[in-house]
């Protein structure tokens, strides 16, 4: 019974230490780098979101005077525009990118003449 | 079988962890996704292998196998089942078990919060995790094994220290342990990231500070429980002593008081990373002194496990990973450098630049009151012990000062304030100390030093009571109910809110410390069945001593009538008990605790002629210590739960806002 045990014990942490070098890859794309671009476009997106919000409050409950609600309010929302613009770029350049390759490709097929059989 | 089972386990865990350790830094570091989720794989089943040897020795100590050293030695034949508990971390070997066991949940639980979120930082903090949860099982399979058979079985056991029964026991070792080995969670995050040079980015800070304020609870609510369990039980009217040990907790608390605001000014601007990443390193490695002088350091303390000798070993490791950790902060300092700078020094970003120098600072002066007898004996052959005035003198001004940022920090906005937008938020905090001091001057609160901390605390509780009222104020125009605008106020800024309940908790404890602190009575009062005397209001009559003797033990309980004026406030018993095989008196005070003050009675000497020597207290406003803990976890997890994000989609921003100039 206690060599039933031990080889449990010793078997199970094996397996699950294995299994990852026996399993297929799932063809899943790796995990999106979290100091990415578009990781650090989102995390400034929340703090000037969050610093809205908060100047929003310290207004309303009196913490701060117009003229730095102003000032505040205008250096969050110029920053949440420029991560907007920022991100819109690249959407766009992604957009383009994607065209091109897209064009390229169909141009290749244009020039090859596939045997008959493969075609 | 089964201890043998749990020993195996032991060996297995070990193995099973170095592996992770070497897998996840290589993995890492060749970016190999297999090998990742290798050691990954393998960190999750080191609890599992680990909650196989707590069974066993579980089952040791209800089998009463006294075969095992531990359990001889924890417990014996007359120990109730229920004292299980206590026993298993009651000594070195056991404590070194659970801390694992519970230390490899937590290990577990960080990993996977991170997988989606940090993928590349994970296998670093994994290698982190896994280093401490290798040295603790390294230590537990070479030195200091629970599960370790005697040649042949004993009749009986030594029994469990007469100390630890007590309900406070239950709680506070295993919340203190878990307090101090969690510190390991957010410095992983923190250093894992740095590691992977991502620490130049914040992308670690969200789950950095949650991790954080989840370390900085437990062990907020293991000093505590210490606090009151000493209060109770020791039978010397305190609740903390700068005692060595309480010292050694006390310190990675306040580092990690600092981390846990400093993060938000990196979360919000951008800055601070370097403090941030010195403040966490800070915590563990002072978390990591806390273990060194509890395994037999040099410094000697009421709670150290004084047959331990391994006190080196812990010492050596704290130092290896110091060294790590200037070698990759020294790496990696170029990346650290704040997105950007201090707009105003009337900000909140000022605000928390000085708490966390304050902070530090108090650890600073508790860190050199502490080890100094040591300091003393190596270079002048004296044992010099640094005892309470020096902590109170020094820290005390400079926690006053804390407390102070505690309620003029919140009110200063991010970014900048005016001087007279400033001026105008402290009006009415200011006007509730001006109005406080006079009420206590009137009822006879004249010490100068309690008076302005009391003005401090007052400011504080009235800054945060005059913006919940305008907050509130400011929804009900909306046409919501009161208690609807403050329950929508709390719920859309719980960060904010959460932290002005704990901030709340604190004035409470603040409140608690200075009452007891400068207005405390006590006498020593020799009584004699039938004496009547008095102190501070109340009138008590010694009723007898009535004695009882089991097995284990002698029970002397002696029974007072209490009044208080014209009211009869019933019967307090005192018991002091003697434990015959340990050679060890522990007393259980009478204690009559109200908001306004505690009347505490314990048994100081008792004559052999029938008169007892009391030792008499009244503690005012010790009650509000402990009623400030439920507070203190309610606003930390308010404080740590997710809110809605606001997804870029569903956001409009208006025309000509910097739109145009981008």
């Amino acid at each position: 019974m206690l060599v039933l045990i031990a080889v449990l014990l010793v078997l199970l942490p094996a397996a699950a230490i294995v299994y990852p070098f026996l399993r297929r890859p799932d063809g899943e794309a790796p995990p999106d780098d979290e100091a990415s671009d578009s990781k650090e476009l989102s995390r400034r997106w929340d703090a000037a979101i969050a610093g809205l919000r908060n100047t929003e409050l310290e207004f309303s409950i009196g913490n701060l005077t117009e003229n730095d609600y102003d000032w505040l309010k205008e250096q969050y929302m110029t920053e949440a525009a420029l991560v907007l613009k920022t991100m819109e770029l690249e959407e766009h350049e992604e957009q383009v990118l994607m065209d091109d390759v897209e064009r390229a490709v169909r141009g290749t097929r244009g020039d090859l003449e596939l045997p008959e059989d493969e075609q | 079988m089964i201890v043998d089972a749990g020993n195996l386990a032991l060996v297995v865990a070990l193995l099973v962890s170095v592996y992770g350790v070497l897998g996840s830094f290589l993995g890492g570091w060749k970016r190999s996704p297999a090998l990742v989720d290798s050691s990954r794989y393998a960190l999750y089943s080191v609890p599992i292998l680990l909650l196989i040897s707590v069974f066993a020795l579980v089952y040791a100590f209800v089998t009463k196998d006294f075969g095992i050293a531990y359990v001889v030695e924890n417990s014996n034949l007359a120990m109730p089942d229920r004292y299980t508990w206590v026993a298993f971390y009651a000594g070195n070997a056991g404590s070194l078990l659970f801390i694992a066991f519970v230390y490899s949940v937590m290990a577990v639980a960080v990993a996977l919060s991170m997988v989606r979120r940090l993928p590349y930082t994970l296998p670093y903090a994994t290698g982190l995790l896994g280093v401490l949860l290798a040295f603790f099982l390294f230590v537990i399979v070479f030195l200091a094994n629970p599960l370790d058979r005697l040649a042949f079985a004993l009749p009986d056991g030594q029994g469990i220290n007469p100390l630890l029964v007590h309900f406070g026991m239950f709680i506070h070792p295993p919340m203190q342990m878990a307090g101090l080995v969690s510190v390991a969670l957010p410095f992983s995050i923190a250093m894992g990231a740095l590691m992977a040079g991502r620490g130049g980015r914040d992308e670690w800070v969200d789950l950095g500070r949650m991790w954080g304020m989840a370390s900085w609870l437990i062990l907020t609510i293991g000093l505590l429980l210490g606090s009151w369990w000493a209060y109770t039980i020791l039978g010397w009217g305190g609740y903390w002593a700068w005692d060595p040990v309480e010292n050694s907790a006390l310190m990675p608390w306040l580092a990690l008081t600092a981390f846990v605001h400093s993060i938000m000014v990196q979360k919000r601007r951008g800055m601070f990373r370097m403090w941030n990443i010195v403040l966490v390193t800070v915590a563990f490695t002072l978390a990591q002194m806390g273990m060194f002088i509890n395994r037999g350091g040099p410094v000697p303390s009421v709670h150290s496990f004084g047959q331990s000798t391994m006190g080196w070993l812990f010492l050596v490791f704290m130092g290896a990973t110091l060294l790590g950790s200037l070698a990759v902060f020294a790496w990696r300092s170029g990346s650290l450098k704040s997105r950007e700078r201090l707009d105003s020094i009337l900000s909140r970003e000022s605000a928390f630049l000085t708490q966390n120098v304050l902070f530090l600072a108090v650890a600073m002066v508790t860190l050199w009151g502490t080890i100094y007898p040591v300091i003393s004996e190596a270079t002048q052959g004296l044992t010099i012990t640094v005892g309470r005035p020096f902590f109170d003198r020094v820290n005390g001004p400079l926690l006053l000062v804390l407390v102070f940022l505690m309620g003029v920090g919140p009110l200063l906005p991010w970014r900048r304030a005016s001087t007279r937008n400033v001026l105008h938020a402290l009006r009415y905090p200011l006007g509730s100390a001006a109005i406080g001091v006079v009420v206590l001057v009137v009822i006879g609160v004249r010490q100068p030093v309690a008076l302005m901390a009391l003005a401090v605390i007052i400011m504080g509780i009235g800054g945060i009571m005059h913006e919940w009222v305008r907050g509130t104020r400011s929804r009900s125009r909306k046409g919501e109910s009161y208690p609807v605008a403050f329950g929508r106020l709390l719920a859309a800024n719980r960060p904010r809110y959460g932290g002005y309940i704990v901030h709340l908790a604190i004035a409470m404890l603040a409140v608690g410390a200075i009452g007891s602190s400068f207005y405390d009575l006590q006498r020593d009062i020799p009584m004699s069945p039938g004496d009547t005397r008095s102190l501070g209001g109340y009138s008590f009559t010694y009723l007898g001593l009535s004695e009882r003797s089991f097995s284990d033990r002698d029970e002397g309980t002696a029974r007072f009538a209490v009044t208080s004026g014209d009211r009869d406030l019933g019967i307090m018993s005192a018991t002091r008990t003697f434990y015959r095989d340990f050679r060890i008196a522990a007393t259980r005070a009478a204690i009559r605790s109200t908001p306004l003050e505690d009347f505490y009675i314990v048994p100081s000497e008792f004559g052999e002629d029938g008169q007892t020597v009391f030792r008499v207290y009244v503690n005012p406003l010790v009650w509000w210590m402990w009623a400030s803990g439920p507070l203190l976890a309610l606003g930390t997890l308010l404080a740590v739960s997710p809110r809605r994000r606001l997804a870029p989609a569903q956001v409009t921003i208006p025309d000509g806002t910097g739109l145009a100039r981008v």
